[in-house]
């Protein structure tokens, strides 16, 4: 029997939208990569303990940095600059912000034509729903919303990261693991025996 | 100039709209991964807390990690995802939602599962090329003089045969004793 998850439309919405797929998969890696340090055996238990909790907070942080800040202003400027560059385009005349166009989206077919009634008798325009190219909007958002992970995930995250995790891997405990003296050092001599 | 920016805004159109209509997990992960893949390495190299030598050896493995996640992301993803049009192909109203939703759990699985394990051999096999682990086991070993060692047979007596009527001059007649030879 296949799982109905396969089919399930809200899935389906949830891995369209970028934002949901860069919190999922990062979600994932923060739990998969320090997992798959605390199993390997080659390294030293205190090792493995600072390694894999450094790996998790900077997953973390990766993730913090992303959604809480560059992909929402991301999103926010999509619209601005779609308007500089598809200046003709009806959909970015009618929608000044993502979050209404999002909204609209949403929307049965006559709650759409009844809002773009209202949205035309309020700017002075005559628009029709054919007119509004909604998976180019929607592009629009996906493209910016992949630059902004980008940018936090790649760029700012490791930036950030770096005077942020060590002090607090040194609040929660966490020190650094100390170098073990090399095995090539000559060898001490037993001169009592 | 005006109509090649008109090209450039078709061009740009019609990646919009492609993405607008099926937004496919595996070009965010895999944008993301290849941005790291440049990003990552460089910032660890411009650290200045670290040696030179951890620095170079923090980009290299972090490069080789981005470069093991992105053909491992496309091949999940699209795998997955032929799995899912297999498994509803009489149904092709569902077989669209299942080709995207099992694209989504392939790329899951192999963030969560795939690639740490695939990097795990990975890296220990770039440990090895560069030799990290014969440090830790052909390191010799502390010199143990306080064991006792195999008892060596030492022979102080030393008899002298009769080995037949054979002239054996005493050599050390000719041994450097110093003085006057004769």
């Amino acid at each position: 029997m296949i799982p109905p998850i396969l089919t399930n439309p809200t899935i389906y919405n949830i891995t369209q939208t970028t934002q949901a797929q860069v919190a999922i998969e990062t979600g994932l890696k923060a739990i998969g990569r320090p997992g798959f340090i605390l199993l390997d055996n080659s390294i030293d238990k205190n090792t493995k303990k600072y390694s894999s909790m450094k790996e998790f907070l900077y997953q973390l942080t990766c993730l913090g940095i992303s959604l809480g800040v560059v992909i929402p202003i991301f999103k926010k400027g999509s619209f601005a600059i779609a308007r500089k560059m598809f200046k003709d385009e009806a959909v970015f005349n009618v929608f000044k912000k993502s979050d209404d166009f999002n909204k609209f989206r949403k929307l049965s077919q006559d709650e759409k034509i009844s809002k773009l009634g209202e949205i035309n008798s309020a700017n002075g325009k005559n628009y029709k729903l054919e007119d509004l190219d909604e998976n180019l909007a929607k592009g629009m958002i996906e493209i910016t919303s992949i630059a902004g992970s980008i940018l936090g995930l790649s760029i700012l995250s490791p930036l950030i990261s770096r005077p942020f995790i060590r002090p607090v891997l040194k609040t929660f405990g966490f020190g650094e693991p100390k170098q073990q003296p090399s095995k090539q050092e000559p060898a001490k001599v037993d001169l009592k025996a | 100039m005006a109509d090649f920016a008109g090209k450039i805004a078709n061009t740009a159109k019609k990646i919009l709209v492609s993405v607008g209509k099926n937004n496919k997990p595996i070009y965010t992960v895999m944008a993301i991964a290849t941005a790291n893949g440049i990003f990552k390495p460089i910032s660890s190299l411009t650290d200045k807390k670290e040696k030179p030598e951890a620095r170079k050896y923090a980009a290299l493995r972090e490069f080789a990690t981005e470069c093991v996640a992105v053909p491992t992301y496309w091949s999940c993803g699209v795998g997955a995802a032929a799995l899912g049009a297999k498994l509803f192909k009489d149904n092709p109203e569902k077989k669209a939602m299942a080709r995207a939703n099992m694209m989504f759990l392939g790329v899951c699985i192999a963030a969560f599962l795939v690639i740490p394990a695939v990097c795990s051999g990975a890296l220990w096999l770039l440990d090895e090329a560069l030799g990290k682990h014969k440090s830790t086991q052909n390191a010799p070993s502390k010199l143990d003089i306080t064991s006792k060692g195999p008892d060596v047979q030492v022979h102080t007596d030393i008899e002298t045969k009769f080995s037949g009527n054979i002239y054996r001059p005493n050599m050390n007649t000719f041994i450097n004793k110093g003085g006057l030879k004769i």
